[in-house]
């Protein structure tokens, strides 16, 4: 039996009186791609900032790579190999994108703050293995022509690329998207699904779990969803069964139930 | 050149150490700091008093001066970088302060607020100080472009994103933190060597408020801009001495004349003079291959 790299169990988390996630529970297997959808203010984006350690959950626990990181914070978890894009684009508005990958790559550099200022050896060597990671990743999701760009010079659906490509190049375990298609037309977020796949036929190891509410998307990557409404799981199952089923189809059409 | 103009030039550098110090913890890591005065007070009168009371030489006591400095930095920031940026501001200008007080306090030790004035006089000072400065911008510009100084531009930019991308955040700002006051420090030192006398109310906080607005006008993410500012800012009221307005040399209006400069800098030009662009020479040689990709077009301006 396959071990799973990231678990969720009871996980509970309330703002005030508003329960945002209610004892949600997750498995999530190397290689997948599992997605979790529900409508607005279903508490999908609670879920991930409870995964990345933003939030402190109230109750329940999550497990990575066979740890339990309730007591790990952020930086920890990142550094564990869990990387994840943000819904409202995040990238770092001061660096080239080339340097936006480069700086995940940042934390796990070995020369230090002297040998950085007097330009010793070991820095040469690693900015050059740096650069090397970094212009690779931008060359295989096909970004390396806008390297030197600044990231707000970038179309949306490019900026939302370079997002994924900074939070994939140093190969993470866990890769959380956070409603990738947000703000895309139709035409992007079809050229977003092949780019998706495509990276995951690149990084067979990673496993994926992406937020979306746009069904077009999640229906051609995920292999398995969890629907989410006020904070409850209301259905898990693949794909073609969460699409007939009643609970999903009223939460999200507002249908009577019968 | 005579001896006033080597003075003068040795301010402006001293007046670089500074900013750049600034720029490492303002213009990267996006620290507010208005208590940078502060350690350049705290090294210069410990390095002097030392270097008096015991006899040591000055290169020794300049090492304790420095590294006293950089300590009271790491003490001071250990509890209060956790706090908000605007919190952080407040609690370094109090520390700078407080530094002043102390100084004057310490009558006995610092002569209070006569100035202690016990400072031997150093031959070549003018080299000495035109080898720190540029040892210092090089080292920092290199920093600039390390994986500390993408570091830190992205803690700027977005903390969160930043974390959730293993950068420890606190840990950065620490060392950022310490290297600029260390910076102060030595600029404190030469400051004190070149002037012969130490004042408390040299190193009050518009001292570090100048600092501040001199990193301003450069451009908080341009090195060359900081460096240039710092230098020709510094000059600048120096050389309109015998300029007269009402009566009065045109040097004392010079704080109303940097706060004219910033507001339209901040108007015109809100990244400051040079915004992000850096002095380099891959740059010079891009104008120049534009200059001539014009000629060939025969479109030259």
């Amino acid at each position: 039996m396959r071990e799973p790299i990231l678990k969720a169990s009871d996980l509970s988390m309330s703002f005030g009186g508003v329960k945002a996630v209610d004892k949600f529970c997750m498995d999530l297997y190397p290689g997948e791609i599992r997605g979790i959808i529900g409508p607005n203010g279903a508490g999908k984006t609670t879920i991930f900032n409870l995964f990345s350690r933003i939030y402190q959950q109230d109750s329940g626990s999550i497990e990575f790579a066979g740890i339990v990181v309730d007591v790990k914070n952020q930086i920890e978890v990142a550094q564990m190999g869990l990387a994840r894009t943000f819904q409202n684009i995040r990238l770092f508005s001061g660096l080239s994108v080339l340097d936006n990958v480069k700086v995940s790559l940042d934390f796990s550099g070995k020369y230090n703050l002297f040998e950085a200022m007097f330009l010793l050896p070991r820095r040469f060597k690693q900015e050059k293995e740096t650069k090397e990671r970094a212009y690779d990743c931008l060359c295989s999701l096909r970004l390396d022509q806008y390297a030197s760009l600044k990231p707000s010079n970038l179309p949306y659906g490019l900026q939302r690329r370079v997002e994924i490509a900074r939070a994939l190049v140093s190969k993470p375990k866990v890769l959380l998207l956070d409603e990738p298609a947000a703000g895309l037309n139709p035409e992007e977020v079809f050229e977003l699904i092949d780019f998706i796949n495509e990276l995951h036929a690149q990084n067979p190891q990673i496993a994926i779990l992406v937020i979306e509410h746009r069904m077009d998307l999640i229906m051609n990557l995920c292999q398995y969803l969890y629907v989410q409404n006020f904070g409850n799981t209301i259905a898990e199952g693949i794909p073609t069964d969460i699409q007939q089923d009643k609970a999903v189809l009223s939460a999200y059409l507002g249908e009577e139930e019968a | 050149m005579s001896n006033y103009q080597l003075g003068l030039i040795i301010n402006s550098c001293i007046s670089v150490i500074t900013v750049t110090g600034v720029f490492a913890v303002t213009g990267l890591a996006g620290m507010f700091s208005l208590g940078q005065a502060g350690y350049l007070a705290i090294s210069s009168y410990v390095t002097f008093i030392l270097a008096r009371t015991f006899g040591l030489p000055i290169l020794v006591t300049a090492f304790i001066g420095v590294g006293l400095s950089a300590l009271s930095a790491y003490v001071i920031s250990v509890p209060t970088l956790k706090l908000r940026k605007d919190y952080f501001a407040l609690i370094t200008m109090g520390f700078g302060q407080m530094v002043t007080a102390m100084i004057v306090l310490l009558e006995k030790y610092t002569n209070g607020s006569i100035g202690y004035s016990k400072i031997p006089k150093v031959k070549s000072l003018f080299i000495i100080v035109i080898v720190i400065t540029v040892l210092v911008v090089f080292c920092i510009r290199n920093l600039k472009y390390s994986r500390f100084g993408r570091m830190c531009i992205a803690l700027k930019s977005d903390e969160i994103a930043a974390k959730s991308f293993g950068i420890d955040v606190y840990k950065l700002k620490l060392r950022m933190y310490v290297l600029a006051s260390a910076i102060a420090g030595g600029a404190g030192i030469l400051y004190g060597l070149k002037n012969r006398v130490i004042l408390p109310d040299s190193f009050g906080w518009n001292l570090s408020a100048e600092m501040q607005i001199f990193l301003f006008f450069g451009g908080t993410n341009s090195i060359t801009g900081a460096v240039l500012s710092g230098f020709f800012l510094k000059l600048m009221p120096e050389l309109f001495r015998t300029v007269k307005l009402f009566g009065q040399s045109l040097q004392e209006y010079r704080t109303i004349i940097y706060c004219v400069l910033i507001l339209l800098v901040i108007n015109f030009r809100p990244n400051g003079m040079m915004g992000e662009h850096e002095l380099s020479f891959a740059w010079v040689r891009s104008v120049f291959a534009k200059k001539k990709e014009h000629m060939k077009k025969g479109t030259s301006r």
